[in-house]
C-alpha cells in the first residue's frame, strides 16, 4: 500500500469491507473505486415493503483528501433519482450527517444505511416543496448549500 | 508590541475570506517587522506559545496564522501554475497562426482573455511568491509549529507538489514567453522551496511526511531538483538538499517496515478512524473508544466533539491508554527481533 495517502488508505479499507460484506441492498463496483479511490458509485435497491421496493438508484460519493475528517460529497446520480421529500430532483440530499453532523467515525457504509432508512421511512413520494427554486439556484456541490434540516421524521 | 502583532494576525484570519488584495500590504509589514529583532522575538514567542497550546480548544493564533499561510501558498501557487499553463497554451496557439483563422470578434476576445489570464497570473505569482518568502523566513527560525503533527502533512505535500511541478517533467508547461512580464520566477520559487525543506529537515516528522506524500513524492524528486539547482545557481543548497533527500529516504524505509507491521497487527492496535497502527493511543472519556492521539487532535481542530457520540470533548480530557501503548510497543519489539 505504499504511496497511499491516509485518506486513500482508509477508503481502501472501507472498500474492501464493503465488497466483502455489503449490507443488504447495497453494492459497489470494486473496479470503479480502484481506478480512483476518491470517487465511488454505489448501487442501492429500495427495500422490500417500502415505497421504493424494486427501484434501483445510484449514489455518487466524492471524497476530499481530508476524508474522513471532512465529510464526503454524496448525491444521487443517473436516470432514477428517488422522489422523496429530502431528495431534490438534481440528486442533492438533505441529510444532516452529510454536512453539519458528519463525524469521522461514520463511513460510506453508515451513510448508505442512513440514506436507505431515510427512503424506507418515507410515507408519500413527493419532491421537497422548494425543489424548483433550489434546483435552479443551488451550487453544484451540495456541501455548499446551507441546509435547513426542518424535519427529522421522514 | 505583542498586541500589535496579535491584531495583525487576527485581522488576517478575519480577512481571509475577503479579497487577497487586503493581504498584500500584510507581507510588506511582515517583512519589515521580521527585520526588527524585537518584533522577531515577538513572533518567536507567539510560536512558542502556540507550540504549548497546539491542542487547545481555541487554536493558538500563530497556528492559525501558519495554517492560513499554507492555505494561501497552496491556493496561489496552484492558481499561478494553472494560469501559466493556460498562457503557454494560448501563446502556442497564437504563434501557430491558429488564431488567424478566427473571425475578428473571436480574435479580439481571445486576446483580451489572454490579457486577463496574464493579469491574474501576474497577481498570483506576486502574492504566491510573497507567501512563500514569508514561509521561508518563518521556518528559518520557527520550525516546530510547522512540523507539528497537525500541520506537517500539509506543508510537506505542498512543498513536494510545487517542487515537482517546477522541476519535474511538467515544468515545460509553464515556460511562457516574457515570463518577466507576469512576474513568473520559477527559479526564485524553487530556491525558496528548497530553503524551506532545509529549514525543516531536522524534524523526523517532516521528513517522514515528505516521503509519505503519495501524490508528488518519489525518490527522483530530489535528484531532479538537484539538476535544477545547479542550473539556477542554488549550488550552495545542494549539499543540504542531499541531506534532506537521504533523511527522507531513511524515514521512508523505516516507515515501510512499520507498514508491514500494520498489516499484521491485531485489530485493536489499529486506530478505528484511520486504520493505522497507533503510536500514542488515548481513551476518549465519554465514548470510551481508543484512538491515536494525532487522529483525535486533528478531528478536534475542526469539531470539538467526540466523533463517536458527539459529546463535547477537548484534548485536555483524553486519557492516555498506557496499557495498550505498552502492549503495542512490546509487540513491535518482538517483531523486530524476528
Amino acid at each position: 500500500m505504499a504511496g497511499m495517502s491516509p485518506s486513500e488508505r482508509r477508503l481502501q479499507k472501507e472498500l474492501m469491507s464493503l465488497v466483502k460484506e455489503p449490507p443488504p441492498g447495497v453494492s459497489v463496483d470494486p473496479d470503479i473505486a480502484e481506478r480512483n479511490l476518491l470517487h465511488w458509485i454505489i448501487d442501492i435497491r429500495g427495500a422490500a415493503g417500502t415505497l421504493y421496493e424494486g427501484e434501483r438508484f445510484q449514489l455518487q460519493f466524492k471524497f476530499s483528501n481530508k476524508y474522513p475528517f471532512d465529510s464526503p460529497e454524496v448525491t444521487f446520480v443517473g436516470q432514477n433519482i428517488p422522489v422523496h421529500p429530502h431528495v431534490y430532483s438534481n440528486g442533492h440530499i438533505c441529510l444532516s450527517i452529510l454536512t453539519d453532523d458528519w463525524s469521522p467515525a461514520l463511513s460510506v457504509q453508515s451513510v448508505c444505511l442512513s440514506i436507505m432508512s431515510m427512503l424506507s421511512s418515507c410515507k408519500e413520494k413527493q419532491r421537497p416543496p422548494d425543489n424548483a427554486f433550489y434546483v435552479k439556484t443551488c451550487n453544484k456541490n451540495p456541501k455548499k448549500t446551507k441546509w435547513w434540516y426542518h424535519d427529522d421524521s421522514v | 508590541m505583542k498586541v500589535f502583532v496579535g491584531i495583525e494576525m487576527t485581522g488576517q484570519s478575519v480577512e481571509f475570506e475577503q479579497k487577497f488584495n487586503y493581504r498584500r500590504p500584510m507581507y510588506t509589514i511582515f517583512d519589515y517587522l521580521w527585520e526588527i529583532p524585537q518584533h522577531r522575538e515577538c513572533f518567536k514567542n507567539l510560536a512558542i506559545e502556540a507550540e504549548q497550546n497546539m491542542e487547545a480548544v481555541n487554536p493558538p493564533i500563530f497556528l492559525r496564522f501558519a495554517n492560513l499561510l499554507i492555505n494561501d501558498a497552496i491556493f496561489l501557487l496552484d492558481e499561478a501554475l494553472a494560469n501559466m499553463a493556460k498562457l503557454k497554451e494560448m501563446q502556442r496557439a497564437q504563434d501557430n497562426g491558429e488564431w488567424n483563422n478566427l473571425n475578428a470578434r473571436d480574435r479580439v476576445q481571445n486576446i483580451s482573455y489572454m490579457q486577463h489570464i496574464g493579469n491574474m497570473a501576474r497577481f498570483d505569482n506576486i502574492l504566491g511568491k510573497d507567501t512563500i518568502i514569508t514561509l521561508e523566513k518563518l521556518t528559518s527560525e520557527i520550525s516546530r509549529v510547522f512540523t507539528h503533527s497537525t500541520m506537517v502533512d500539509r506543508i510537506a505535500s505542498m512543498l513536494n507538489y510545487f517542487l515537482l511541478n517546477l522541476v519535474g517533467p511538467n515544468k515545460k508547461n509553464f515556460k511562457v514567453k516574457n515570463a518577466k512580464e507576469y512576474q513568473f520566477d520559477p527559479a526564485g520559487t524553487v530556491l525558496k522551496i528548497c530553503k524551506i525543506y532545509v529549514n525543516l529537515k531536522d524534524s523526523d516528522a517532516f521528513c517522514l511526511a515528505v516521503s509519505q506524500d503519495g501524490r508528488s513524492y518519489s525518490p527522483s524528486l530530489f535528484a531532479l531538483s538537484e539538476d535544477v539547482l545547479v542550473r539556477i545557481g542554488g549550488g550552495s543548497l545542494i549539499g543540504e538538499m542531499k541531506e534532506v533527500a537521504e533523511k527522507v529516504a531513511k524515514m521512508a524505509h523505516e516507515h515501510e517496515a512499520r507498514e508491514e507491521a500494520t498489516a499484521e497487527a491485531p485489530e485493536h492496535f489499529l486506530d478505528p478512524i484511520m486504520s493505522t497502527l497507533m503510536v500514542d493511543p488515548v481513551i476518549l472519556p465519554s465514548s470510551k473508544q481508543t484512538v491515536d492521539r494525532t487522529t483525535i487532535a486533528r478531528h478536534l481542530l475542526s469539531d470539538q466533539t467526540d466523533p463517536f457520540n458527539r459529546s463535547p470533548l477537548s484534548m485536555e480530557h483524553v486519557i492516555p491508554n498506557t496499557e495498550l501503548k505498552a502492549e503495542i510497543e512490546a509487540w513491535l519489539e518482538e517483531r523486530r527481533k524476528k
